[in-house]
C-alpha cells in the first residue's frame, strides 16, 4: 500500500477507534505536529458522512419506487382498497 | 435474524414490499386515529424504515421480535414526537414532517457530486460504510482478484472522494446545510 493509502488508513483506524494503544499514541503525537495530518481527518470525517448520505438516498429511492409500485400497480389492488379503506374512515 | 449480509441490494426492494404490506395499514390506521392523512402516513413509514434498516444493518442489533413489531413501533413513535412537536405551536401538523431534511439529504446534488469520483468507486465505498458488507463479499461482488486487493481499492477510492471533497469544500457545505 502507497504512503498516502496507509495514511488514510490509520485516519480511519483511528476515528474508529480500531486501533491499539500504541499506535494510537503514536497517531495523536503526529496529529500535533502535522497540520495537514488535521485537515486530512477533517476531511475524512466529512467524506464518511457524506457516504452515509448517499447510501441514505440510495435506500430512499428503492423505498420510493417500492411505494410508488404498491399505490399505482394493479398487482397490489387489494393493499391499495385496504389503506383507501382506512382513510375513507 | 438479518444481517448486513442477508440484507443486499437485490432482495431489499422485496424484503421492503414485505414491510410495507405487513407493517403500513397499522401505521396508517393510527396515523389517521390522530389526524394525520396518507401522505403523513408514508412519510412516517419511509422515516421508520430507514431508521431500521440502518440498524439492522448496523450489527449492533439483534431483533427480539419480528421485523413488522419494530417497523410499526418506530413510525408510531416519529409520528407522536411530531404531533408533540408541532402541537405546542400550531393547531394540526402541517405536510412537512419536522426530521425530512435530515433522513432525506438533497439527492440530486449528492449524487452529481459523488459522480466524479466513479461509479463504482461509489458503490464500493456505499457496500462497506453502509450497507456494512464485509470485505471477502465485496471483493466477490465487485470482482476483485482477493480480498486484500478489494481493501486497497476501498482506500484509494476513500482517498479520491476526500480529495474530491476537499477540493469542492463549498459545494459540499452548501448541500449539507
Amino acid at each position: 500500500m502507497r504512503t498516502s493509502l496507509r495514511e488514510t488508513k490509520q485516519i480511519e483506524d483511528w476515528l474508529l477507534h480500531e486501533i491499539t494503544l500504541p499506535d494510537r499514541l503514536v497517531m495523536e503525537a503526529n496529529i500535533i505536529i502535522s497540520p495537514a495530518l488535521q485537515e486530512n481527518i477533517m476531511w475524512q470525517q466529512h467524506t464518511y458522512d457524506v457516504i452515509q448520505a448517499y447510501g441514505r438516498a440510495l435506500l430512499v429511492q428503492e423505498i420510493k419506487e417500492v411505494e410508488d409500485r404498491l399505490f399505482h400497480s394493479s398487482a397490489f389492488s387489494a393493499f391499495q382498497k385496504r389503506i383507501k379503506a382506512i382513510f375513507k374512515k | 435474524m438479518l444481517t448486513a449480509e442477508a440484507v443486499q441490494v437485490p432482495s431489499r426492494k422485496e424484503l421492503i414490499t414485505n414491510w410495507y404490506t405487513e407493517a403500513f395499514p397499522h401505521v396508517a390506521r393510527y396515523v389517521h386515529k390522530h389526524g394525520g392523512d396518507a401522505e403523513m402516513a408514508k412519510e412516517v413509514f419511509q422515516e421508520a424504515i430507514v431508521l431500521y434498516y440502518e440498524k439492522l444493518v448496523s450489527g449492533h442489533f439483534s431483533p427480539q421480535t419480528n421485523d413488522t413489531a419494530y417497523l410499526i413501533g418506530i413510525a408510531k413513535n416519529r409520528w407522536l414526537k411530531y404531533c408533540a412537536k408541532h402541537s405546542r405551536f400550531e393547531g394540526l401538523p402541517t405536510r412537512q414532517l419536522e426530521d425530512e431534511k435530515e433522513v432525506y439529504p438533497d439527492r440530486q446534488k449528492l449524487v452529481q457530486y459523488l459522480k466524479q469520483a466513479g461509479e463504482k468507486c461509489m458503490q464500493v465505498l456505499q457496500a462497506f460504510y453502509y450497507e456494512k458488507e464485509s470485505m471477502q463479499r465485496i471483493a466477490r461482488r465487485f470482482g476483485f482478484g482477493s480480498e486484500r486487493s478489494a481493501t486497497v481499492q476501498k482506500y484509494k477510492c476513500l482517498e479520491k472522494v476526500r480529495n474530491n471533497v476537499k477540493r469542492k469544500s463549498m459545494q459540499y457545505e452548501d448541500f449539507l446545510t
